[in-house]
């Protein structure tokens, strides 16, 4: 038997999903230890070694890819326990990174303080160099200030290493020449440079995404080798990938190099797993959106291809390489319900978390939270949350409810936990909205893929506020994180700045730069073992209109052997007046358009697990009712039946209102829906007038 | 309709949307603008109204601009009546006919019919890069009245019923130089207020238009008893206070002074300008939206944050300025730079007198703006440019418990200005950037100081491009003030070296023409202290000493705080000895 292994590191919760070879799939969760995480990891390693009657060794022996996720960089950086890190920069400019753009989120408000700096002041050095915006050196390298950096340095406990001087991105020669410098001054610290981790135009987010690299990259890269080697000696001789920010995997010597590129890793597995249920349907325009105890996490896939962006951040700094378009809206179990001063009902963003948690736990929480609300509507069973696991305390919740939000606002206790339902749900909905519609997509021709404990109990909510026609609660949902790094592929991102008029371009020298970057993909994928044929290259290009500010980024079309043809720039030009159009709406046809960078995005494409289709079961669903108890929908609390999911078939259907209960999951089908089973088990969520495959070719239609 | 009142949950949800269709049109403007003004700098506002033109929700990326909106929108109204239809989209800059802040701010606005009535407005407001006439970035300081400071549009129709009115669109644009920025620009204002008027009508559809002016009504009702209750807060009496600006560009010698007696009865609150200087030659001149603008800006930096910022937050305030005088100016005086100058110092004044009645509350001076824009013609890339040098913002001033933010900006932005990328800057302009940094010692010493400024000095690479600082702040008494004790920092200074090594000073509201191999320095202040400085905790000092913002001279003089220049410690007997003699 060969086994795949996906494991995620989460906040709370360890997650793995081990997958067989005939497709079959097993759910292990343990605690997370937030010390050292690899103590939990091989504690649940141990068990799932146990649940395959094999000892460590053989288990491990037998697995061929294990993909893991781990937070460890981002909170390091949420918590400022990164490497002790020194900053090099151009002399003249030694503050860019620390003034952040200069900006502040709340405006009107004078008493807070700003983010914490990552790097310190007294640890950003600057030498005399400069090039200028054309690329040409204007003043090289001061050596001799350079030395007398590097002595100050000395002594100094510097752990890691950032460089990132003006328009290195145009000209590394300077950057390079301190980067050798450094190394040798320094042979066995961490150094990243910025012409190496990001060679693109705006310096504040090229700054920041260097230095973070180098804050992140000691602990990430000491957790890995550490991580590999103990895998190792217990007998595992397979590929060890390691889950990306863009959605992607990458070796972990590659992940060590790019560190900062795990900083928003936590929630990508999600989308590509959402990728993969929506494949099973032939949809490829799918909303994933992710639930639970503080955030919601939101991403869009248009035509098979998650949204991407440039402008992520952690901790008030900037992330610029491209990660996966997450949004991410403080909406969870946790979220807590407050009365403000304007008589106006607020859930979120502040949240109980999970310690002390929702009042329900009876952990010491005592705001009332979105979990007390869906407790006191009776979408939860308070002896049936985790399995049983942990039983709720339905009055101190209710009590809760009714001093905080019922009697400040003059409703019932019931009127006031629906007020919280409907308010988190309608927070949750703009979340969508900001993806969907902002970005000048229509929800209605999109299905949404809802994972986490708490989103199938809002999901429907969402769907009928934006128009979505279908929603999927995939099995297993809460490890949905987990399935979706064993469905991920090895990608890596690079880009270069060349900035031209488009009419005027050197396409020679654009197709040289395209060229060159695939030449390094090329190797670098081939030395974590993947064949040519399975490698697929995409570039695209930042084109704007000349004179504007931002960039749109659009598939750029070229000859096999990377030749910029006529008709391929003819061909760019629609493309970018059409995406202009749908994002802003407005295009301006006949405007002078201008490259700014072009990008490659290399896919090496993994082996996935197969999945089998299970047997139609009939519609029949009355095998898996398990009881009835008071819900309320609408204004009234209605005698609503309730499903074991464990026990539902492909096939099967419900017709709404009732509840379906997992160990971990609780799906709330509202008196407007209906639930099915889909071959594969998962459920799909719709309005009751509707039927799934009329939705399901609509869909497709519309692709 | 009738007495009851709407479902609470109900109000919620529809506050919600509202402020979501605010920011949505932002983020529109954000993305597809083309002048860096509006882009990289974030300097326009967004909102929607009702129909009696009362401010339901905004999304304002430059504070001050946001009280301007309903008076925007008023002389809109006032102008147009009942001669609207759907599909109308109007536009204006004029100070006077249109009642707009200022002429670089073009507003658009489009009337939102549900039915045959106009049940919304969706605005949208920017900064130009080009009003045309004689300015630099629509700054003039040659100005003396607002014929010279740019093309004076009064409220016209950019859309008739939908149809695109190429004439007007023509005539604007056809009397500015950056044509094609300000074309673009338009779009995307326009663009805004479409997005504005799709999701407004999407909630109508959703919920009845009965039940949104009731949650209007509700709402507006609900934030003005908050802030009722929050001027309650502030002690019953008068306080009075006054400021000045440098100068006005023609009388260089006579400050401008803006007088401001803030009286507070129970729940009402009173800015009376009486007392100011009467209007004067130079565009400093603030129209009474603008005054009233800067008002609100200063009290809702004082009060509680979370205040929603429609037409209630506004309607307990009363301003009264005279008519003819530097903070309510008549036809046709010029208003460029009060924006900038007048409203900096109009804030400041309403927070030293409000500091006599608050000081945990209140906060100390920001830095000036002092710095220029340019505009000229760029032969690496053969095309016209024009760019307002942001990155010059200095500090903020510091609160109760607070540093003041570093390199945070100008108060009219109050945080929401977005310094440019340099490396950006140097691509479309032709500059070479020499430094831009924090500036050593130029906080505002105090037990909590003020906010760091920066020292940003370019070289210029090409001839013949005109230059004005429509900034202030270069004299010791409008440098920023500290309170509760703490001490102002030293004022901005400006200085242009040019390529024969003469040196030039650019002052405030003069054309100055820049030529190759000049040098442009300009050293910004950091914001003022709060509090004694000598009671400023030990470490803090010394982490800015250790960190390069603050001398150990300074550290000593200033603070209190002896540290040996060998081992980089405090000196603890010599510093008690200090702080003790003081």
């Amino acid at each position: 038997m060969k086994y795949k292994l996906g494991i995620d590191v989460g906040g709370t919760f360890t997650d793995f999903l081990l997958v067989e070879e005939n497709g079959e799939s097993h759910i292990f969760k343990t605690p997370t230890t937030p010390k050292d995480p690899s103590v939990g990891v091989q504690a649940g390693l141990a068990e799932i070694a146990e649940f395959t009657t094999l000892d460590l060794n053989q288990f491990l022996g037998s697995v061929e890819i294990i993909v893991h996720g781990t937070t460890i960089t981002t909170n390091a950086a949420l918590t400022r326990n990164g490497a002790k890190t020194a900053f090099i920069t151009t002399k003249g400019f030694r503050d860019l990174l620390n003034m952040r753009r200069g900006l502040r989120d709340r405006q009107y408000d004078s008493r807070y303080s700003p983010p914490e700096a990552f790097i310190r002041r007294r640890n950003i050095h600057t030498v005399e160099e400069r090039i200028d915006s054309q690329g040409k050196v204007l003043i090289p390298l001061n050596e001799d200030e350079m030395l007398a950096v590097i002595d100050k340095m000395k002594g100094n406990g510097v752990e890691a290493i950032a460089v990132s001087t003006l328009f290195s991105f145009l000209n590394p020669v300077n950057e390079r020449r301190i980067g050798e410098m450094l190394r040798e001054a320094f042979p066995d610290i961490y150094i990243s440079l910025s012409s190496e981790i990001l060679p693109q135009v705006r310096v504040y987010e090229r700054n920041s995404t260097v230095a973070l690299n180098s804050y992140v990259g000691p602990i990430l890269s000491s957790y890995l080798r550490k991580s590999e080697g103990s895998l190792q000696k217990s007998g595992f001789k397979g590929n060890l990938l390691i889950m990306q920010s863009n959605g992607g995997v990458m070796s972990p010597e590659m992940s060590s190099r790019f560190a900062v590129n795990t900083l928003l890793s936590g929630p990508a597995g999600g989308p590509v797993n959402g990728q993969f249920i929506g494949g099973i349907h032939g949809l490829h325009n799918i909303i994933t959106v992710d639930m639970g105890g503080t955030s919601f996490d939101v991403c869009l896939i248009n035509e098979g291809q998650p949204a991407v962006t440039t402008e992520g951040e952690i901790g008030g700094y900037r992330v610029a390489l491209p990660t996966l378009y997450i949004e991410t809206i403080g909406a969870g179990g946790g979220s807590i319900a407050s009365v403000d001063a304007e008589g106006m009902l607020q859930v979120g963003p502040q949240s109980a978390g999970a310690d002390p948690g929702p009042v329900c736990y009876g952990k010491g929480g005592e705001e009332p939270t979105v979990t007390d609300a869906d407790l006191i509507l009776g979408y939860l069973d308070p002896e049936y949350f985790h399995g049983g696991a942990l039983k709720l305390d339905l009055s101190a919740a209710t009590k809760a409810v009714e001093e905080k939000v019922a009697k400040p606002l003059g409703l019932t206790i019931n009127e006031a936990a629906a007020g919280i339902y409907k308010m988190i749900n309608l927070n949750m909905a703009l979340g969508v909205n900001l993806v969907s519609v902002a970005k000048g997509h229509n929800p209605r021709n999109f299905a949404m893929v809802v994972a986490g404990g708490a989103g199938p109990i809002h999901a429907a909510d969402i769907a009928r506020d934006q128009n979505i026609p279908l929603v999927i609660v995939p099995r297993g949902s809460s490890v949905f994180c987990a399935s979706g790094m064993l469905m991920s592929d090895l990608k890596h991102d690079y880009v270069r700045t060349y900035t031209a008029d488009l009419n005027a371009m050197d396409r020679e020298r654009a197709g040289e730069i395209c060229r060159e970057m695939l030449a390094e993909a090329n190797s670098t994928l081939l030395q974590e073992g993947i064949p040519q044929e399975r490698i697929q290259a995409h570039f695209s290009a930042d084109i704007r209109y000349v004179g504007q500010f931002n960039e749109v980024n659009v598939p750029l079309p070229m000859s096999s052997s990377q030749e910029i043809r006529d008709e391929d720039l003819k061909y760019l030009k629609e493309l970018f007046h059409n995406t202009h159009d749908k994002l802003y709406g407005y295009a301006m046809p006949g405007a002078s358009l201008e490259l700014i960078n072009i990008r490659l995005q290399t896919v090496g494409e993994t082996d996935k697990p197969t999945h089998k289709p299970s047997k139609h079961a009939g519609k029949d669903a009355s095998k898996a009712l398990k009881t009835h108890r008071q819900v309320f929908f609408e204004d009234k609390f209605r005698s609503t039946p309730v499903y074991d999911g464990l026990k539902m078939k492909h096939g099967n259907m419900i017709f709404g209102p009732a509840i379906v209960e997992e160990p971990t999951t609780t799906i709330v089908v509202p008196p407007d829906f209906n639930l099915s089973c889909d071959s594969y088990d998962n459920y799909m969520l719709y309005q009751r007038e509707q039927r799934p495959d009329e939705i399901i070719a609509e869909l497709k239609e519309k692709m | 309709m009738g007495d009851k009142k709407l479902d609470p949950i109900l109000r919620s949800v529809l506050t919600n949307r509202f402020e979501s269709i605010c920011s949505e049109m932002g983020e529109t403007m954000l993305r597809t603008s083309r002048s860096p003004i509006f882009s990289e700098a974030r300097d326009f506002v967004t909102g929607i109204f009702d129909a009696k033109g009362r401010m339901i929700a905004q999304r304002p990326y430059i504070a001050v601009l946001a009280g301007a909106l309903p008076y925007c929108l008023q002389g809109i109204m006032e102008r147009y009546g009942d001669d609207l239809v759907d599909g109308d989209v109007i536009l204006t800059n004029d100070p006077y006919l249109g009642k707009n802040n200022h002429m670089p701010d073009f507003t658009v606005a489009r009337p939102i019919f549900v039915g045959d009535e106009v049940a919304f407005w969706a605005l949208a407001k920017g900064h130009q890069a080009d009003t045309g006439a004689g300015g630099c970035c629509g700054y003039n300081p040659e100005a003396t009245s607002t014929w010279e400071e740019g093309i004076r549009i009064p409220p016209v129709k950019l859309y008739k019923a939908g149809r695109f009115n190429r004439s007007v669109w023509d005539l604007v644009l056809k009397n500015v130089r950056m044509e094609f920025m300000l074309d673009g620009d338009l779009n995307c204002l326009v663009g805004a207020t479409k997005v504005g008027e799709r999701k407004l009508l999407q909630a109508v559809s959703m919920y009845d238009l009965d039940t949104i002016k009731q949650a209007v009504d509700e709402l507006i009702e609900a934030t003005e008893n908050h802030m009722r209750e929050e001027i309650s807060k502030i002690p019953d009496g008068a306080y009075t206070a006054e400021r000045f600006m440098d100068h006005d560009g023609f009388d260089r010698d006579r400050m401008v002074k803006v007088k401001v007696t803030i009286r507070v009865q129970g729940d009402q609150i009173t800015f009376d300008f009486t007392g100011s200087d009467p209007q004067v030659k130079g565009s400093i001149n603030s129209t009474e939206a603008n005054t009233f603008s800067s008002v609100c800006l200063a009290l809702f930096m004082t009060v509680n944050p979370n205040i929603r910022k429609n037409a209630g937050a506004l309607r307990p305030i009363t301003l009264i300025a005279e008519p003819g005088s530097v903070v309510n100016c008549l036809e046709p005086a010029p208003c460029t730079a009060s924006t900038i100058c007048t409203t900096a110092t109009i804030v400041e004044a309403v927070w030293l007198a409000l500091s006599q009645a608050v000081p945990e509350r209140s906060q100390a001076a920001w830095a000036r703006w002092s710095a220029p824009a340019t505009m000229g013609f760029n032969p690496r890339n053969n095309s016209l440019f024009g760019d307002i040098h942001f990155m010059c913002k200095g500090g903020a001033g510091a609160t109760m418990g607070f540093d003041g933010w570093n390199h945070l900006g100008v108060i009219s932005c109050a945080g929401g200005l977005r310094s440019p990328d340099p490396e950006l800057h140097e691509m479309v302009c032709p500059y070479t950037v020499l430094q831009y940094e924090y500036l050593e010692d130029s906080a505002g010493p105090g037990k909590w100081r003020g906010g760091m400024g920066t020292a940003y000095r370019w070289r210029v690479e090409a001839d013949g491009i005109l230059s004005d600082n429509f900034g202030d702040g270069l004299r010791d008494e409008t440098a920023p003030f500290g309170i509760m004790g703490g001490k102002g920092p030293k004022h901005s200074q400006l200085r242009i070296v040019r390529a024969d090594g003469a040196v030039e000073d650019p002052d405030v509201h003069k054309f100055v023409v820049l030529n190759k191999g000049d040098l442009y320095e300009i050293m910004e202040a950091g914001g003022g202290g709060y509090g004694n400085p000598f009671e400023r905790s030990v470490s803090k000092v010394l982490d800015d000493v250790l960190n390069g913002l603050v001398t150990m001279q300074a550290a000593q003089e200033q603070y209190g705080v002896v540290i040996d220049p060998q081992t980089l410690m405090v000196d603890m007997e010599a510093t008690l000895q200090l702080r003790d003699g003081k």
